[in-house]
């Protein structure tokens, strides 16, 4: 036992110096959960041995205090150093954040920008033919015949712009947040979500503008005043390139997107007017050389799809038309 | 040098930045903040340190510290070697399942042992210590002093005094036996945790 003992405390003192190899730190760990005896001998030596070190700690304490003092009176310095670097640290990291957001801000908007004035998407419908546009939005837009309708890489970014040259169905998909805007020559329509035909031909005396569904706005580029009027359903809003006037109509809507389904209609409109829709349709010119059928008005639909002939037959209501072609020139007169 | 010194005029005189009242800390603190710390991490370098830090501490903080100042010190140390066992364990990622029990005992020894050393009057303790050390036999004391103060292997000591190593550990073991009955009021043979520990295991 006192061997034991012995051998025990020789392992404890290894322990304690680091001297131990892990064969024995194993056996020195096992004896300690074996037995409490041991568990108090090992805490015993201890504390035996801390207080042992005590005249050494003794002999130490002066040239240490000195040694502590250096440490405290550096520390002053490097304190706020420490302080001033964690600042640093952050405020590099806010700056970097911050940087980085206006960074991608601008490049963002740089991309947009770059995207207004390079990368367009535009659809031109030749004479004679429709197309039906489906935006990114997935608003739907019927053109007509020789209708632009271009729109830029920026579309439902903030807003949804469109250009339109010609005539064309809008089915607008409803985004109270990204206004869906129709530029034209002299008229810009300006609508959250509706149903609506803009016709604005360049070779029109007229751009037209008609609420099917909801509510739009247009507003006049042209003039210097900015004006603006509110449309309701089933009005038509015209406006004379020539005179600058603009007037308002109540209308049956719907027939002035009659030709989505391949049908003209008309209200009170003059022989004019229906022979620039036949034209771009059937892409002829139509000459009128009487002023006698210039003065008067017709109102109902044609069937786009029947042939030119038949239609010009339809309108010659009380068959005085005289109608002569010479190429691709059609010339009504009267008999 | 009584920690008794240590009142609360003391600590008001500090929290003003008095270095004397410091530095009468530093003297009344630092010898037994010592042996509390040798009690849990054994290495007198490391021990020394974390008292060093302590002190720092106290100093930086030495505003926001109050009356009693003790238990905040002993705590102080304590957590100090905490930090140091926990830095061992996860220091060294791969150690056996032994190595890595014996430190959670030595973790848990820390935690348990609330009240390591109760002597309050640190001169008087250190006469007491070094007197019962200069009543060892010449060449036990000479051989405990390399061993324990120079932190010799006995390999060398048996080297440089021209002995065997076994007669080394013999004279080691001789002077911790002396001390043991020598200086057994100040050890105060608690026994410790034991049952709590091995429900650990």
């Amino acid at each position: 036992m006192q061997n034991e003992d012995s051998h025990i405390d020789d392992l404890m003192l290894d322990f304690f110096s680091g001297s131990i190899s892990e064969k024995d730190r194993q056996y020195l760990f096992q004896l300690l959960l074996s037995n409490e005896t041991y568990q108090s001998r090992f805490d015993s030596m201890i504390k035996l041995r801390a207080v042992s070190f005590i005249p050494y700690i003794e002999s130490q304490k002066q040239d240490n205090y000195q040694a502590l003092m250096r440490k405290i009176k550096s520390k002053p310095n490097k304190q706020p150093n420490r302080w001033l670097r964690s600042f640093l640290r952050v405020a590099a990291i806010v700056i970097f954040v911050i940087s980085l957001s206006v960074a991608s801000f601008y490049v963002y908007h740089d991309i947009t920008a770059l995207g207004n004035k390079d990368i367009c998407y535009e659809t031109i419908v030749p004479a004679g033919s429709q197309t039906k546009v489906i935006l990114p939005d997935s608003s739907v837009v019927w053109l007509n015949s020789e209708s632009t309708l271009k729109y830029y890489q920026n579309f439902g970014h903030k807003r949804r712009d469109v250009y339109l040259i010609g005539e064309g169905y809008f089915e607008v998909q409803k985004n109270m947040k990204k206004p869906f805007f129709v530029h034209t020559d002299y008229i810009d329509v300006k609508v959250l979500g509706t149903v609506f035909n803009v016709r604005a031909y360049k070779g029109d005396n007229t751009t037209e503008i008609s609420l099917i569904q909801g509510f739009v706005d247009v507003l006049l580029t042209n003039s210097h005043q900015s004006t603006s009027f509110s449309l309701k359903v089933n009005e038509r809003l015209i406006y004379n390139k020539q005179t600058q006037i603009i007037s308002k109509y109540a209308t049956e809507a719907s027939k002035s997107a009659l030709w989505t389904i391949g049908k003209l209609s008309f209200v009170d409109a003059t022989i004019d007017q229906i022979a620039k829709d036949l034209e771009r349709k059937f892409n002829v010119k139509i000459r009128i050389d009487s002023e006698q059928i210039k003065q008067e008005h017709f109102s109902g639909s044609l069937n786009l799809n029947n042939s030119l002939k038949e239609i010009l037959t339809y309108l010659d209501v009380d068959k005085k038309f005289v109608f002569v072609q010479a190429g691709d020139t059609i010339h009504i007169r009267t008999n | 040098m009584s920690i008794r010194q240590i009142d609360e005029q003391v600590i008001v005189r500090l929290s003003k930045g008095e270095e004397s009242a410091f530095s009468l800390l530093y003297d009344c603190y630092y010898t037994y903040l010592n042996t509390v710390a040798l009690c849990y991490v054994f290495d007198k370098n490391v021990a020394n340190e974390i008292v060093n830090d302590v002190f720092v501490n106290v100093w930086h903080k030495r505003k926001t510290i109050i009356y009693p100042i003790h238990f905040y010190l002993v705590q102080s140390v304590k957590n100090g070697c905490l930090n140091h066992i926990r830095a061992q364990q996860s220091h060294d990622r791969i150690m056996s399942e032994h190595r890595k029990q014996l430190l959670e005992f030595q973790e848990e020894y820390v935690l348990s042992n609330h009240t390591p050393l109760e002597y309050i009057e640190t001169k008087e303790i250190e006469m007491e210590v070094r007197s019962a050390v200069e009543r060892l036999p010449e060449k036990c004391r000479v051989v405990f002093e390399q061993y324990f103060y120079l932190g010799k292997v006995p390999e060398d000591i048996a080297t440089d005094l021209l002995i065997s190593v076994s007669t080394v550990r013999v004279h080691i073991k001789n002077a911790l036996d002396k001390l043991r009955i020598s200086l057994k009021h100040l050890i105060g043979l608690t026994i410790f945790l034991i049952i709590k520990i091995i429900s650990h295991f």
